[in-house]
């Protein structure tokens, strides 16, 4: 599914992510913990498409396409999908104005038709019920004077509308309550499948006890530095990031 | 007087001279005082943005008609519930043309108004003293002699708007000189819509000027939309004259021409007046277009609220002056003003001069201007839902007018304006 190989990207003349290497299967939900400024939003950001990073080496291949080059919308007409860790405000356009033209474009880039009214509001519904998110919210701006809890669950609710093969949860879990965090969870959950997969981006490990995942990775100063099953995940949360870093030697 | 005034020939009064054998003596202090006046120039701080001096070096000729049917005007416009139209050719107002029919509405032209009284020159005419705004309004008053005066009967509401026509064509350029008087008397409700439309290329000068004089307790809204050609020019000063308790809306949509200014220009004349401002200027390739708005809190308890906002791209200008001044005498006032713009071409400008000017020590008065470029971050949140980059920016540009033209309540008009828009 998922596919990186050495990738090194900067911003402004720094580099940010300094060779990550990492494997996504289908079905699997990868997590990437780390301590803050280890990069792991750079690399969201990076997968998803955003130019502000100039990737300077490195691939990223999902499903057999090296997607380097690819436009944002293209990478998520391909099926990527980015949780923002502050999902922005656009003022004047409703969340089913936005979702309209999101699904359009996406069913235009894979050669289906758009879907007709009837059903396009049918979705909605459907998928609004994934993460509790109430009928009056799709009607406001998208975000525009959301709460935290909100914002996320439309993040989610946005990714059910657009079933994406890979999802990527950049902090999902900042700044939510437990019972919106159980809420997002339960909706995340929701939509695993055999098919689809996610990277899961969280500094706690609080989410990973709602989102179970296959592998737990620790990022380190633009670096995987240490791979393992679920438990490691409890380890970082009981013992802190000071050991990682005496084990790469600092 | 600078070496650039001196230089400049004024064509444009030789050409109403000349077509105009005789001014009447009743105009003769108004032509006058146009001459007395210098020509404008950047140095005027009402003209420091934009230069109108071209459109005294023009040579123009005689203005003349063409042909249009009410089916092509239909065709022209949206299709609004509105239940009259007074339709102007080339400045020319046609009765044939117009449908007036509207109980508690009277329309009189100009001519006829002449005909009965001396010049128009009753109660009515100039009331609002336009001509004492500037040179351009003193020579529409001088010499305009198309043109309606339009009464509300008093405590009559017309629930169907009104649609003011102007449309214009020709190659050669002319002076179109129309004068609209709007009398709503006291306790009437009106609603305005005006089109200012280049049915093909124009290359006019429109010198139009508008009085509206809202009596005790009346409503006027006065929306208007520009579409003309980059050719053409215009001039439109709009003087309203507010009795107590009246309330003015004016929805401009200054949207294509090549060299527009749109001035309102508001005096409350009693206590308890709303003024509610709202626009939008949207120049594209070398267009300026300027929108100027004044309102005079002179009576206490009066408010305005006004936004303005401005999308300027390819080498255009745009340009919003918008002051209010508030008189000593004009306790309580509230007034709010913002202007905010955004600019999508580095070639672009915009100039945003928002002003208060509050001699009276108890009021509540903010103003605010801001001009942005497109958000990167919400460009990048749209494109990582699968929208191309094209499309969402149609789709942000079109929230940033909507809050303008979301204003209006007739969907017509409003489909119209995004379609003019291209948003």
């Amino acid at each position: 599914m998922l596919s990186i190989k050495n990738l090194h990207a900067s911003i402004n003349g720094k580099e940010i992510l300094k060779g990550i290497n990492l494997e996504v299967k289908a079905g699997e939900v990868h997590a990437i913990m780390g301590p803050n400024g280890s990069g792991k939003s750079t690399m969201s950001s990076v997968i998803a498409g955003r130019d502000v990073y100039d990737v300077t080496e490195g691939e990223i291949w999902f499903n057999d396409k090296n997607i380097i080059d690819m436009s944002p919308e293209d990478r998520a007409c391909e099926g990527i999908f980015l949780s923002f860790q502050y999902p922005v405000e656009i003022p004047g356009v409703s969340i089913t104005n936005f979702m309209k033209s999101a699904l359009e474009s996406k069913r235009k880039y894979l050669g289906q038709e758009a879907l007709q009214p009837a059903e396009f509001l049918k979705l909605m519904k459907e998928k609004r019920q994934v993460v509790e998110l109430g009928d009056s919210l799709s009607k406001r701006a998208v975000n525009e004077g959301f709460s935290g809890g909100e914002k996320k669950k439309n993040e989610i609710f946005q990714m059910a509308m657009l079933d994406p093969k890979l999802a990527i949860l950049d902090e999902t879990d900042s700044g939510l309550d437990i019972d919106a965090l159980r809420i997002v969870a339960t909706g995340v959950n929701k939509l695993r499948t055999e098919q689809n997969s996610f990277l899961v981006i969280t500094h706690y490990q609080r989410l990973l006890d709602y989102i179970v995942p296959d592998v737990v990775h620790i990022l380190y100063k633009g670096r995987i530095v240490k791979s393992g099953p679920k438990e490691l995940a409890l380890e970082l949360e009981a013992k802190g990031y000071d050991w990682i870093k005496q084990e790469v030697g600092e | 007087m600078s070496k650039l005034e001196k230089n400049i020939n004024d064509n444009l009064l030789e050409t109403l001279l000349s077509q105009n054998a005789v001014v009447p003596a009743e105009k003769k202090k108004y032509l006058d005082e146009y001459t007395s006046l210098a020509i404008q120039s950047k140095k005027d701080e009402e003209w420091k943005y934009t230069d109108i001096a071209k459109v005294y070096e023009k040579v123009y000729v005689k203005a003349s008609s063409f042909d249009i049917s009410k089916d092509e005007i239909d065709t022209l416009l949206p299709k609004t519930n509105a239940k009259a139209r007074i339709c102007f050719i080339n400045g020319v107002f046609s009765a044939k043309l117009s449908d007036t029919q509207v109980q508690g509405l009277s329309i009189e032209s100009l001519k006829e108004s002449c005909r009965r009284e001396a010049c128009g020159f009753n109660a009515t005419y100039n009331a609002t003293h336009i001509s004492k705004r500037g040179k351009l309004e003193l020579l529409n008053t001088a010499f305009a002699e198309e043109g309606v005066i339009i009464r509300i009967a008093r405590n009559v509401s017309i629930k169907e708007p009104i649609e003011l026509v102007f449309l214009h064509q020709g190659k050669e350029a002319s002076v179109l000189q129309t004068r609209n008087i709007i009398v709503s008397d006291s306790n009437s409700k009106t609603q305005f819509l005006a089109f200012h439309i280049s049915v093909n290329e124009s290359t006019h000068f429109n010198n139009i000027a508008t009085e509206i004089h809202v009596k005790e307790n009346a409503w006027v809204t006065y929306n208007q939309t520009y579409n003309d050609s980059d050719q053409n020019t215009t001039f439109h000063a709009i003087e309203v004259l507010q009795e107590a308790d009246s309330t003015f809306e004016a929805n401009s949509f200054l949207i294509n021409g090549g060299l527009l200014r749109n001035n309102i220009q508001v005096m409350h004349n009693g206590k308890g007046c709303q003024t509610k401002l709202n626009g939008l200027y949207t120049p594209t390739k070398n267009e300026t277009i300027d929108s100027f708005t004044h309102v005079a809190h002179m009576y206490p308890e009066c408010t305005t609220s006004e936004l303005y906002k401005g999308v300027a791209s390819d080498t255009s200008t745009g340009v919003f002056v918008g002051k209010i001044y508030v008189a000593k005498d004009a306790q309580k006032t509230v007034a709010r003003q913002s202007n905010k713009n955004m600019l999508i071409s580095a070639d672009a400008t915009i100039h945003s001069k928002p002003q208060l000017e509050i001699w009276a020590d108890d009021v509540s008065c903010t103003h605010g201007s801001s001009i942005g470029q497109l958000n990167d971050d919400q460009l990048f949140y749209c494109q990582s839902r699968g929208i191309n980059r094209d499309q969402a920016v149609m789709l942000l540009l079109h929230a940033f007018v909507a809050e303008v033209v979301e204003n209006l309540d007739d969907e017509a008009l409003k489909e119209y304006l995004f379609d003019l828009l291209k948003v």
